[in-house]
């Protein structure tokens, strides 16, 4: 019982949580998703090219694509904000001034194009041999039948290991704050850190908790949605049966 | 196929909008950054951009989304001496004094002791505040003095004074990233002992101590706390000092101090400013 009186106390709040809800909504989620789907969308981009320099047939580019690899799959993320963001803002302070947020974007990226690469590269890897060969023997030169046949096929198998990555982007985006934010800056996390340091206990982190899960959970769902459609296809419509009975057959005449 | 065409399609858009917006907030306060600043060295003219936390009362912390505590609102009594616009910008303290030297701040403002090794990183203004080790821990510990605490289980603030302190006396503590985490080594019973800022240590015990934790000593510290600035800005210490003298002699700083540590004494030979500035004694 007073173990339980305890927690509900640190942890279960509402006064406290109240009053740092508005807070919460207007600024931290706000840049919480800012933060986290540039560098989704960024660390996506950069992934992608990491995979396929790393499954090239040239050394000269392979080997670049595994030393970046290692390195940044390899520092602590703390690490790499700090020395991307403190190391380079000398240079691109001329540029846009003190903000910490683009350089703060780049090392998020910088640390999931490390990690997406090796997701990409390994669903492409599961793509049979025979799909390429197939391809070239149609008359596909070797990188359009990476980019319309392999690749796209590898893609899909790996989105729910994408998802984990963006949901561990999602929640490492607080880790912007090691660069200095203004209060108008902050993301979910900070907010709720800094609600506990005044108002006394951690109820308010528990409510940044519980935002990190309306982002990640619907964000779980909706990919494994598009999987299950990649994977089986439409929903087979009640009305028209008969019709994809008949294109099958179709194809089958062939 | 049109599966994976609509899940493009929605990541393109997604993608847009994100980009769209994190152009809006890149651009939004850097417009006026690369104008240089007056003679003080400023990264932008008129504004002194200012690296504090955001965690730590009463010195400095955020209430309803603005920047306040002690130092802070010192350091806003100074900026308008100056005719500058303070704009204040949390961090951590781990980073803090590499950042004032390294120009993403023109100032520091977190209690910071004067300390040797800091020199080595930054220049400092002249104290404004002096500090009191505190030693808190929970009621039932039996600790009531800062003797008591060898091979006793200590938690400090990492990079903080205490930190030198704990380390100095060989107390090998446990460093922690922050005063909350701090208190709640204590509260967790994970901790026996925390050598505090006195007056952190203090407000935390009374309003989130939950009736367990207590502030049982308080040691002088002897270093006053200074702002932080970058040791090529002589022009900037100097101003900072010259108004620093001014909200003393105005008044401010005892205000201020009313305010923030009410019922505090100033010890006898502690001098804010340049020591040499006449000011009121708080209230004790």
């Amino acid at each position: 019982m007073d173990i339980w009186s305890t927690l509900s106390d640190t942890f279960l709040d509402w006064e406290s949580m109240k009053a740092v809800l508005p807070e919460m909504l207007k600024v931290g989620l706000v840049n919480t998703l800012i933060l986290a789907a540039a560098s989704v969308v960024l660390g996506t981009l950069l992934g992608m090219v990491v995979a396929v320099l790393a499954l090239s047939t040239k050394r000269w580019l392979r080997w670049p694509a595994k030393i970046y690899t290692d390195i940044f799959r390899g520092l602590p993320a703390i690490l790499t904000i700090l020395l991307i963001g403190q190391g380079l803002s000398p240079i691109t302070r001329h540029w846009w001034g003190p903000n910490p947020y683009p350089l703060g974007i780049l090392a998020l990226s910088l640390i999931a194009a490390a990690y997406i690469g090796e997701i990409f590269r390994s669903g492409i890897q599961s793509v049979e041999k025979g799909q390429l060969e197939a391809a070239r023997a149609l008359g596909f030169s070797y990188t359009s039948g990476m980019r319309l046949v392999v690749i796209p096929q590898g893609v899909r198998r790996v989105l729910p290991a994408l998802v984990n990555q963006f949901i561990a982007l999602v929640k490492e985006s607080s880790l912007v704050y090691f660069l200095g934010l203004l209060a108008s800056q902050r993301e979910l996390f900070r907010i709720g850190q800094d609600a506990a340091a005044t108002n006394g206990n951690l109820s308010p982190l528990l409510l940044a908790g519980i935002f990190y899960l309306v982002i990640t959970v619907p964000l779980t769902h909706l990919v494994n949605h598009f999987d299950k459609r990649l994977r089986e296809g439409r929903p087979a419509e009640p009305s028209g049966p008969e019709d994809v009975k008949l294109e099958e057959l179709a194809h089958a005449n062939h | 196929m049109r599966a994976f065409g609509a899940f493009r399609r929605v990541v393109a858009v997604v993608g847009a909008i994100t980009l769209a917006s994190a152009m809006v907030a890149c651009g939004s306060n850097g417009d006026d950054a690369a104008a240089g600043g007056q003679d003080l060295g400023l990264m932008s003219a008129g504004t002194l951009r200012i690296g504090t936390l955001t965690d730590a009362p009463p010195n400095v912390y955020v209430k309803d989304g603005k920047f306040t505590g002690f130092d802070n609102d010192l350091i806003t009594a100074v900026a308008a001496k100056l005719n500058l616009k303070p704009e204040f910008v949390g961090t951590d303290f781990s980073a803090l004094l590499s950042q004032v030297n390294g120009g993403q701040f023109d100032l520091g403002s977190s209690s910071i002791t004067i300390t040797e090794a800091r020199k080595k990183t930054v220049a400092f203004s002249n104290g404004y505040d002096f500090g009191y080790l505190g030693l808190n821990t929970t009621k039932d510990s039996g600790i009531t003095s800062f003797d008591q605490l060898t091979g006793k289980r200590v938690v400090v603030v990492q990079g903080t004074v205490q930190d030198d302190y704990a380390t100095g006396k060989n107390l090998n503590p446990v460093r922690v990233p922050n005063y909350n985490a701090a208190l709640g080594q204590l509260k967790a019973g994970t901790a026996d002992a925390w050598v505090s800022p006195a007056e952190i240590g203090e407000k935390m015990a009374k309003e989130q101590g939950g009736g367990t934790v207590i502030l049982a000593a308080k040691e002088l510290s002897d270093a006053p706390m200074a702002f932080a600035v970058a040791k090529n800005n002589d022009k900037l210490r100097e101003a900072v000092n010259k108004a620093l003298d001014e909200v003393i002699a105005d008044g401010t700083w005892t205000k201020l101090v009313e305010q923030y540590y009410p019922g505090r004494a100033v010890p006898a030979n502690f001098k804010p400013g340049s020591g040499s500035v006449k000011f009121t004694a708080p209230k004790a």
